[in-house]
């Protein structure tokens, strides 16, 4: 990975991070804060409820006051006071209750007996439960038996005194739909009214404004908890799949005088608004989120190019360098530590560039002090005798030998002359090398043709015999080559092979293919050669043999570049040495024909 | 030995009406000046009031009733509630009775058994239908074997003999029955040959009847009778105050309400049984049956519901009609009840369906229901627009067939509203004060209907009186103890200009 996207990574990480851990945190804050709200505002909605709950209470007291004070109400007392019949009045509550719009009402004789019910007119006659302090309490909850069971009343007493005997007038409303609709409440909040008229819960008990409630056993371990604890209790209860589709609700237990749980009001105040807010707020951090991180993260992509770049034109500098091209320089565009160091790498290339000349210029002297060195050790063997020959020609000049001493010192001379002719030609040779002519060439033929050639020179009488072998690869494809250079070359490799192996030894010949090169590969069993030589192998007129000239490795480095390809040595003291030949398959200009100028050195 | 009884009707003349209820016109002769101007004053008012009360004709007689017959074949609609008030109007029969119960000639001019098993009956001559065509012996048979396939009907000339394997002692009185009406049947028509004929019939809704100008009958004073049903008692008197009926029904717990209020209120004895059956397939258990019978306060539902109108009844016929009903206790047994209940571990709840548009029934089942429960039975009381499919127990309320002891009681043993299991009525005529030779006697009535009582698949709850109310245009609207109607003497006074 590189350092840019190493660097673009850990700023947008960090970005992630920090966005995620403010929006986390922001997230709960919110939460909470609308909880908070949400909860303040059921318990504003409670407190409504209560208050209109409280109001339908006194004006159930009021109405059963007006019919305590009404004529009806009196005459009725009178007559029984007067031991009158009850039966006319059987059906006296229920036209009283209907025109003071109550739904309960009762006259209940001094002795509890019913006189008339306008719930349960056939009633009458039965014994009603009137606590002594009910009539001068307000309206408390009662359970009321009806015909079909029984409901739960808002009821209120009051006496008639009027004679010897009391009447009593209990009337109150009934707790079921139609009182749970007729509350006036603020939008978005319901009450549901559960009758507690068995034990545990029975999801038929539970009443809304529409009648029966859909998916009641919800509210099913609210209820419970307030029949356990009979006591307010809070819960929110989600009614499908969709969490807004939720409802916060305060369970108010129902008690009567006495303390018995009657029933639960349940005040559910409507969840989805809030939760609806929340969900825009975090719809729209969510995008402002994304859309900053998007933005961060292409403003970290543009400072980690701005902060990348002069170290990638440093890195493209270091692989120029790399290359060879040693006077590259980088541009200094700030004062930091990135200019610093773009000073410092152009003042080491620099300092590289002048090395190197110095260097190539040492180089060169050495070579020419070399060349010296050679040409004068070259030229002096055919010069001694040529001097010897002199002297003995001009000391026999008068002597009878004097002829035989001619023709044997002008053979002498010439055969000197020959040999100073000879290295004179090698050198013109090398200084001469010709461009190669490239036509299909199979390396197999030329390595069997080289070794064929010289195969006499492995027998030589006098010295121990070198073995030849030839390791060929048989699918090798033709390469794009000059035989004769080709030919040449290797019959130098393999000539320093033989005289590298005074002692005799093996020559392998190997051919080889890879994917984009051809190889030829010449390995001898000798001494092999030291660092310090083999670095020095290819210079010309460097030689490590007592009669060479040092052309003949710096000719076959010549013809492998020539021909685009690449030489490389290795070698192990003591075991031998093995020259490597790699040629492009295609032979075609390389794009940097100085790395074919080169040659790599390994050794053992 | 047949006896045998002959009587002569009288001519469709001698039945004629006279003006009734004209008004005196006192005169008092005094010699005083002061007594000769009041009786001057007298003579005005007077002559006022004869012109108020002289009979006129023409208009049309609005009814409406809580029942709606679904169809007007006497046959088919014989025990449906309601039809015994309107087949008089349509049909007659061969015999009728008169208001103490004894039979008379009607479209039979004379009648004579001719042995336990055999009634020869002599048609009345000139009896034509609304079409104009004739009563013959052939209808009059078609009619009876219809209503009593098990009779063998056949004609003699003018005469129309019955015969039946069992006895029929009683025929007369049966032969007053709805069913037994003598129609004319044809191409889908069916005509009668009472004072009316009908106009437009729309079953369950309304009934529209026109006075026939040249039937046997006397032609009625009104012209047409527009009769609404299925109207509920609150809509009925809503219209009366209206205006826009003549005649509604008043429910028994209302009548205590007439002195209180202006409208004249005629009520009949007691003449609708109101009493419960059980399901035969749901309620095999005699105890809890018979728990229930002796649970029901019916004291207090006749005192309190019923307003101390009409009868408690623990018999199956009113003691208007028997003389005996005070025979069967009506006292509730609530101890022997629990004992029952205990014994027959009745725990399932129990339905009671009543009639949802009669709420004196919703009163009395519910009444039932607290009795039931002090006897530890749970009894719910459910109203007809529940749709139960099997009821345990239905209160049904059914008006008696006839003022015949017998024949009333052969009837309820007929109807399956009762589902009651009863003996034939065989035995012998009894030599009974105000009861014919050839009527049932009432021992047998009273054995007779304490068999069918025996099991409790059908307990008495109250028999109960059938009344109604007229709005003022109504003239000579007369009380009837069986509760029909008298139509035939009623006028409507002239609308006022």
């Amino acid at each position: 990975m590189s350092f840019r996207r190493r660097l673009l990574f850990s700023l947008a990480l960090i970005v992630l991070v920090t966005v995620g851990g403010v929006s986390t945190v922001v997230s709960v804050r919110t939460r909470r804060a609308f909880e908070r709200a949400d909860g303040e505002r059921s318990d504003a909605l409670v407190a409504q409820f209560r208050r209109e709950f409280t109001r339908r209470g006194d004006e159930v007291v009021r109405r059963v006051e007006a019919i305590a004070a009404g004529d009806t109400v009196s005459r009725m007392a009178l007559d029984l006071s007067h031991a009158a019949d009850t039966f006319a009045y059987v059906t006296e509550a229920k036209a009283v209750a209907d025109s003071h719009q109550l739904d309960l009402l009762e006259f209940v004789a001094s002795d509890g007996t019913i006189i008339s019910s306008a719930q349960w007119p056939a009633r009458f006659g039965y014994k009603e439960d009137v606590a002594p302090g009910l009539p001068s309490k307000g309206a408390v909850l009662r359970l009321v038996p009806l015909p079909d069971g029984a409901t739960l009343g808002l009821m209120a007493a009051r006496t008639v005194s009027i004679g010897d005997k009391p009447l009593f007038v209990l009337g109150g409303q009934r707790l079921d739909r139609e009182f749970v609709s007729s509350l006036t409440l603020p939008a978005g909040m319901r009450i549901l009214l559960y009758r507690n008229l068995q034990s545990g819960f029975s999801a038929q008990s539970l009443i809304g404004p529409a009648g029966a409630v859909d998916n009641a056993d919800r509210l099913a371990p609210l209820i419970t908890r307030v029949q356990q604890q009979k006591d307010d209790a809070d819960e929110a209860v989600q009614w499908s799949a969709d969490t807004a589709d939720s409802e916060s609700f305060h369970a108010i237990p129902l008690k009567d005088d006495s303390g018995a749980l009657l029933g639960v009001l349940l005040v559910g105040s409507s969840r989805r608004g809030l939760i609806e807010l929340q969900r825009h707020i975090g719809a729209f951090a969510l995008i402002v989120g994304g859309i900053g991180i998007l933005l961060a993260i292409l403003l970290s992509g543009w400072v980690a190019a701005r902060v990348t770049q002069p170290i990638e034109r440093l890195a493209e500098a270091a692989r120029e360098v790399a290359a060879g091209r040693w006077e590259t320089q980088v541009e200094v565009a700030s004062r930091d530590e990135i200019g610093q160091l773009a000073e410092s790498f152009n003042s080491m290339t620099r300092q590289l560039v002048e090395q190197r000349d110095r260097a190539m210029q040492a180089e060169r002297v050495a070579a020419w002090r070399e060349l010296a060195r050679r040409l004068a050790h070259e030229l002096k063997n055919p010069l001694f005798p040529l001097q010897i020959t002199v002297e003995n020609l001009l000391r026999s000049r008068n002597s009878v030998e004097f002829d035989e001493v001619f023709r044997e010192s002008t053979a002498t001379l010439l055969a000197e002359l020959g040999n100073l002719k000879a290295i004179v030609g090698r050198f013109s040779d090398f200084s001469k090398m010709p461009q190669p002519q490239l036509q299909p060439v199979n390396l197999n033929d030329i390595a069997r043709q080289v070794l064929s050639l010289h195969d006499a020179q492995f027998r030589v009488d006098g010295r121990p015999p070198v073995t030849a072998r030839l390791e060929l690869d048989n699918a090798l494809a033709p390469v794009d080559a000059d035989p004769d250079l080709l030919h040449r070359a290797l019959s130098n490799l393999v000539l320093n092979a033989l005289d590298a192996m005074p002692e005799g030894g093996v020559i392998t010949v190997r051919t080889s293919a890879t994917p984009e090169h051809v190889r030829i590969e010449v390995s001898d069993s000798g001494s092999g050669l030291s660092r310090e030589e083999c670095e020095r192998l290819f210079t010309p007129y460097y030689t490590t043999k007592r009669h060479g000239t040092g052309l003949g490795l710096a000719i076959v480095q010549s013809v492998v570049s020539d021909h685009h390809g690449s030489i490389s040595v290795s070698s192990t003291p003591g075991k031998g040495t093995t020259f490597r030949i790699d040629l492009p398959r295609t032979n075609s200009a390389p794009a940097n024909p100085e790395m074919f100028k080169s040659a790599m050195i390994t050794l053992g | 030995m047949c006896s045998s009884l002959r009587l002569v009707a009288g001519s469709k003349k001698a039945r004629g009406k006279s003006p009734p209820c004209l008004a005196k016109t006192g005169r008092d002769k005094g010699g005083a000046t002061s007594l000769g101007v009041f009786l001057l004053a007298a003579l005005l008012l007077a002559s006022a009031a004869r012109a108020e009360t002289r009979p006129r004709y023409g208009g049309t007689l609005r009814v409406e009733m809580r029942a709606a017959p679904p169809s007007l074949d006497p046959v088919a609609s014989a025990q449906d509630e309601g039809f015994a008030q309107i087949a008089p109007l349509l049909y007659d029969t061969l015999v009728r009775l008169d208001p103490s119960g004894r039979p008379m000639p009607s479209l039979a001019s004379s009648w004579q058994q001719e042995s336990e098993h055999r009634w020869r009956l002599m048609l009345r001559q000139g009896v034509r239908y609304s079409d104009g065509s004739a009563l013959t012996p052939a209808v009059a048979v078609r009619s009876l074997h219809e209503a009593n396939p098990d009779w063998n009907v056949h004609a003699i000339g003018d005469a129309v003999i019955i015969e039946c394997e069992q006895p029929l002692p009683n025929l007369p009185a049966f032969l007053t029955l709805p069913r037994n009406s003598i129609v004319l049947r044809g191409e889908g028509k069916l005509l009668g040959s009472g004072a009316f004929r009908v106009s437009e019939f729309q079953a369950g809704r309304r009934l529209s009847l026109a006075a026939l100008e040249d039937g046997w009958h006397e032609r009625p004073f009104v012209d047409a009778i527009d009769i609404q049903f299925n109207r509920l008692p609150r809509e009925q008197m809503m219209d009366l105050e209206l205006g826009r009926a003549d005649i509604v029904e008043v429910a028994p717990d209302q009548l205590a309400r007439a002195p209180q209020s202006s409208r004249r209120i005629f009520a009949s004895d007691p003449v609708d049984l109101l009493a419960l059956r059980f399901s035969h397939s749901n309620l095999r258990d005699r105890r809890v049956r018979e728990a229930i019978a002796l649970a029901v306060d019916r004291d207090s539902i006749y005192n309190v519901l019923l307003q101390r109108h009409g009868e408690p009844a623990a018999g199956l016929l009113p003691n208007w009609i028997t003389g005996y009903s005070f025979l069967f206790p009506a006292t509730p047994q609530v101890a022997r009840a629990r004992q029952l209940r205990g014994e027959a571990k009745q725990s399932a709840p129990l339905t009671l369906v009543y009639d949802a548009a009669d709420p004196l029934a919703r009163l009395v089942a519910e009444r039932i229901a607290l009795n039931a429960a002090d006897a530890g039975i749970a009894l719910k009381a459910l109203p007809s627009t529940q749709n139960v499919i099997v009821p345990d127990i239905e209160l049904v309320r059914m008006r008696l067939a006839s003022t015949d002891p017998g024949v009333a009681l052969t009837d309820l043993a007929r109807t399956d509203r009762l589902a009651l299991t009863m003996p034939e009525l065989v035995a012998p005529p009894l030599s009974a004060p105000g009861f014919g030779a050839d009527r049932v006697g009432l021992s047998e009535v009273y054995r007779a209907t304490v068999a069918a009582l025996q099991d409790h698949w059908a307990v008495p709850i109250a028999y109960l009186p059938a009344a109604c109310t007229v709005s003022p245009r109504v003239r000579n609207w007369t009380r009837t103890r069986d509760g029909s109607w008298p139509i035939d003497d009623v006028w409507l006074a002239a609308e006022a200009r």
